[in-house]
């Protein structure tokens, strides 16, 4: 996390959440808590990206910086402006709804132009920016169309128009893409990605698709039960997950777990519940002053990191162990190998069917072989 | 987290006043209006129902129960339970002339086809209520079309009394709101998945029992929404009977109408609104037990 | 996968019409078939009896004797009806009017707003739909009667007329309306509003632009509702009518009163004819 963030903070702040948080009363007269204490920063021209399971309060933190709900505590800060307490139609902000939202009544130009009309934009700028912003989602020969004329993919690019028209200086985006089909949403992504280069205005993108978040995003903050977890960018996510969630939620991972045995500098020694020893090198330096030996820990480790080998472990190999294949799933790309490792434990292997050398891994269930990874793979959670 | 008191999730005072004057603005007018024109009155003639009659129609400030006690007169105890049987009987005609109807026009497989059956039920129903009533008028009338074709053909030698019986009545009510049922049975059943009678008889159920264990409990809503529909209105039936029936077939609305146009008995008639009021809104409240949502 | 489902829908649908066994399907359908047309015969014949008679030029209403209009021009020399309709239209519009405004007013508050008493609210709206209209119509006879009493004694008394006709109906045409716009606005899609609130439109710029374009469709549909009940009401009206206010049906009900005349097959038709006008326009505008 550090690294990123210590690069961007010389950019300028865009949106500043500070405690905020959002609750509800719920129907049994108690509360219902969906935003605890969120603090995050976004820069400006940053792609930022909420992801999270449904219901993890990612909507309703979009929906506070949106204006749509005011939060129970805490401040809202847009470009150093306190917003917490305005309404919607008073916020630099627009929105791209989930279902696009587009107003039935009225036609694709009278839709994008709403805003700037509602703002009293003379008649001749609101038809120059129109038709440019049209011509930018490549709809402008569609102006005069209803939208229940139009192709979800099509009312998705007018929804987007519609807010962009006007300039805002965050663009707020609720899972645009979750209405596409899968053909549709990749072509769009990559559409998304161009605009937001095109207009460099600071985006902030809801999902609960992790491989969205990470192709399209500068930074992800994954959140679960209303609070965030990590803030990071897609790599350090991905490689350095900081607990159990992220790095479940964000692809598959092995958690081993047992107790820190010693700390050398970066790197971390961990005796393994099953007694096996394994270390893990942590890319900061300093590990030393937070891990303390004896601590409970979880080592992760992502299935496709790990080596699968035929016969006795090499005894110069950085974290080996013999195991048994205890079953195989064919994926068509990959393969999936369930390694079943003394004391119990139990290790996914992921292995990409590429046979150029012709040395593929023909490992048969119940064959003996072994696992093997690089210290710098593993992750080490405090947990 | 910092825990938030349930009352600081609510709105900024000033936002609360603003919200205070919207909902007054909004329901403020229809509010006054009822409880003038609506609640006042209802509790006019419930008062009026405790009062008495005086020698010359006048009214007479004198609380008693008389006027209900009355009601247990075989007289008028007749007249609700004639009205409660017309009532069902009209209720048990809609239903089973209703729901093959609703069942067939919901099997359609053509959307306009559909639309345009439901839309030809609902013509008729659109014109002037007495306009309907007194088609059936002449109908049956003795020297009306029916009793005519009857007489042509020889299967009489003399005119049918078809109008002013019960018969008649039946057939005015029927006619008046077989729509009200044949619309909530079509909507239950159009919402039925048919493959579900596939495979009732794929599990050996034949069409009487693929029909009687799971079309018809399935319906039911319809079928419940759709009696209470037609009963409900046809209970306190006034032009019905009035234009097609005669001395024998008065209901309960032809003697409130009676006792506040005729016998001027203001209090009695009264006594028998508040009745029939209660019928109905039991009625009603067995409905929406029944699970019922839409009026 | 819903598309899938969807998609496979109908044609299962059609599937399980060949797929039962021939015979039994012609025996129920052909009994199906039967009944409809029985209901749609028993629906029509009526009306086809009252306006092939209302042409015939006989007195007699079931008795054939050569096609005529003298029914129809008797009946466009009676005053009494002219002014029967003039007086229907008024109450009838003047009271659509009110109870529109006043129902879309009171379902907007009841849509949107929570608020303490608003399940009473909700039974004082929906009891006017319910309760039987003869006992509606004696409770506004005795409130008129009452209040006409009471104003008097202070020097402004009343008499049953069409201001009271237009009081009673739209007691129970605010609810009528309030009904319909609910539904309008229980579909509407919340966050249309919000797009509007997101694109700088403040709450009466979103009201104005988006909600109420949108509720449209419900409104029409409720003032519709409302005219033809009003137009159609006999019950309430003949209580609370006085001298001089009669409407067109309590001029009807007294001519069928008095005797069956073609006259009145010839207003039937007539007003027939005005109500699919009303009803094939009113979808035609629905279509929209």
């Amino acid at each position: 996390m550090s690294n990123s963030q210590k690069q961007s903070n010389k950019k300028a702040v865009s949106v500043e959440l500070k405690n905020v948080v959002k609750q509800f009363p719920d129907p049994s007269g108690g509360v219902v808590t969906a935003v605890d204490d969120v603090t995050l920063q976004i820069y400006d021209g940053e792609f930022f990206s909420l992801l999270g399971p449904s219901g993890c309060g990612k909507t309703t933190t979009l929906r506070m910086i949106a204006g749509l709900e005011l939060p129970s505590s805490g401040s809202v800060l847009i470009h150093g402006q306190e917003m917490a307490q305005e309404p919607a139609y008073r916020r630099p902000v627009n929105t791209v709804f989930q279902r696009y939202a587009l107003f039935p009544h009225m036609t694709v130009y009278d839709n994008v132009a709403f805003g700037l009309r509602m703002k009293q934009v003379a008649k001749d700028e609101v038809r120059q920016r129109v038709d440019d912003v049209l011509k930018l989602v490549r709809l402008d020969a569609m102006g005069q169309r209803k939208p229940g004329q139009l192709s979800g993919g099509q009312q998705q690019r007018v929804a987007l128009a519609r807010a962009l028209v006007n300039n805002p200086e965050v663009l707020l985006l609720d899972e645009p893409l979750g209405a596409l089909d899968l053909k549709l949403r990749q072509a769009m992504q990559d559409e998304l990605k161009r605009i937001q280069q095109t207009v460099g205005i600071t985006f902030i993108y809801v999902t609960h698709d992790q491989e969205e978040a990470l192709t399209m995003s500068d930074r992800i903050a994954v959140m679960n039960d209303g609070r965030v977890l990590q803030v990071d960018t897609p790599y350090e996510l991905y490689e350095d997950p900081e607990s159990r969630f992220v790095a479940n939620f964000i692809g598959e991972t092995n958690f081993l777990t047992g107790k820190t045995d010693r700390v050398a500098g970066s790197l971390v020694y961990v005796r393994l519940d099953n007694g096996a020893m394994t270390t893990i090198e942590t890319g900061n330096g300093a590990i030393g002053e937070t891990v303390k030996a004896g601590a409970a820990v979880t080592v992760a480790i992502r299935p496709e990191k790990i080596y699968l080998g035929r016969g006795d472990a090499p005894a110069e190999a950085d974290n080996a162990y013999a195991g048994k294949v205890e079953n195989i799933v064919y994926i068509g790309t990959d393969t999936y190998y369930d390694m079943d490792l003394p004391g119990q434990t139990k290790v996914t292997v992921r292995q990409q069917n590429q046979d150029y050398t012709g040395s593929a891994n023909t490992l048969a269930v119940g064959d003996m072989g072994y696992v093997a990874w690089r210290a710098h793979n593993a992750s080490l959670l405090m947990e | 987290m910092t825990a938030v008191p349930v009352s600081k999730i609510e709105l900024k005072p000033t936002r609360r006043r603003v919200e205070t004057l919207q909902i007054l603005g909004l329901i403020g007018p229809t509010a006054l209006y009822l409880l003038l024109f609506f609640v006042f009155p209802l509790l006019i003639v419930f008062v009026y129902s405790f009062l008495k009659r005086g020698v010359y129609g006048q009214l007479v400030w004198e609380f008693n129960v008389l006027n209900y006690v009355r009601v247990f007169d075989t007289l008028y105890l007749s007249i609700l339970w004639r009205s409660f049987v017309l009532a069902l009987l009209n209720t048990l005609v809609c239903l089973v002339l209703a729901y093959p109807f609703a069942y067939y026009i919901a099997r359609v497989e053509n959307a306009r086809t559909r639309n345009l059956l439901l839309v030809l039920i609902m013509v008729p129903f659109w014109t002037n209520f007495l306009i309907r009533t007194y088609a059936w008028r002449v109908i049956l009338a003795n020297d009306g079309p029916i009793n005519l074709i009857l007489l042509n053909t020889g299967l009489i030698s003399q005119p049918l009394q078809l109008i002013f019986t019960n018969f008649a009545v039946v057939v005015g009510l029927v006619y008046g709101y077989l729509p009200f049922m044949v619309l909530p049975l079509y909507a239950a059943i159009e919402r039925i998945d048919f493959s579900l009678m596939e495979a009732a008889s794929d599990l050996y159920a034949n069409g009487w029992q693929a029909f009687r264990k799971v079309l018809f409990p399935l319906s039911m809503p319809g079928v419940i929404a759709g009696s209470i529909l037609v009963f409900i209105p046809s209970l306190g039936a006034f032009v019905t009977p009035d234009l097609l029936g005669g001395a024998k077939t008065v209901m309960i609305g032809n003697l409130i109408q009676g006792q506040f146009l005729t016998s001027r008995d203001w209090p009695f008639g009264s006594a028998f609104s508040v009745l029939l009021m209660l019928m109905v809104l039991g009625a009603t409240l067995i409905y929406f037990r029944k699970g019922g949502r839409t009026l | 996968m819903s598309s899938v489902t969807t998609s496979l829908a109908p044609a299962a649908k059609v599937e399980s019409a060949t797929a039962l066994p021939r015979r039994a399907i012609s025996l129920t359908e052909r009994l199906l078939q039967v009944n409809l047309w029985l209901v749609f015969i028993f629906f029509y014949a009526p009306i086809a009896v009252l306006i092939i008679f209302s042409f015939n030029s006989g007195r007699v209403v079931s008795q054939w004797e050569g096609f005529s209009l003298a029914w129809y021009a008797k009946l466009f020399s009676n005053r009494d009806i002219g002014l029967a309709l003039y007086n229907s239209m008024v109450v009838a519009g003047v009271s659509t009017v009110i109870s529109t405004i006043m129902g879309t007013l009171v379902a907007l508050g009841m849509e949107r707003f929570d608020f303490r008493g608003k399940l009473s609210m909700d039974s004082m709206l929906y009891l006017p739909i319910i309760i039987p209209d003869i006992a509606m119509a004696v409770m506004l006879l005795l409130f008129f009667v009452q209040a006409g009493q009471l104003l008097a004694r202070i020097g402004f008394g009343f008499s049953l007329g069409l201001g009271t006709i237009i009081l009673a109906h739209v007691a129970f045409n605010i609810s009528y309306v309030a009904v319909v716009v609910r539904a309008r606005l229980a579909d509407f899609d919340k966050s249309l509003e919000e797009a509007a609130r997101d694109l700088y439109a403040n709450e009466w710029n979103t009201f104005r632009y988006v909600t109420l374009p949108l509720i449209m469709p419900g409104i029409l549909g409720g003032a519709l509702l409302a005219f033809t009940i009003s137009l159609d009401d006999f019950v309430v009206t003949f209580f609370t009518s006085g001298p001089g206010s009669t409407t067109l049906p309590l001029r009807i009900y007294s001519m069928v009163k008095t005797g069956i005349t073609p006259e009145i097959n010839a207003l039937s038709t007539l007003m027939l004819l005005a109500s699919m006008v009303l009803v094939l326009g009113s979808l035609a505008l629905q279509r929209k």
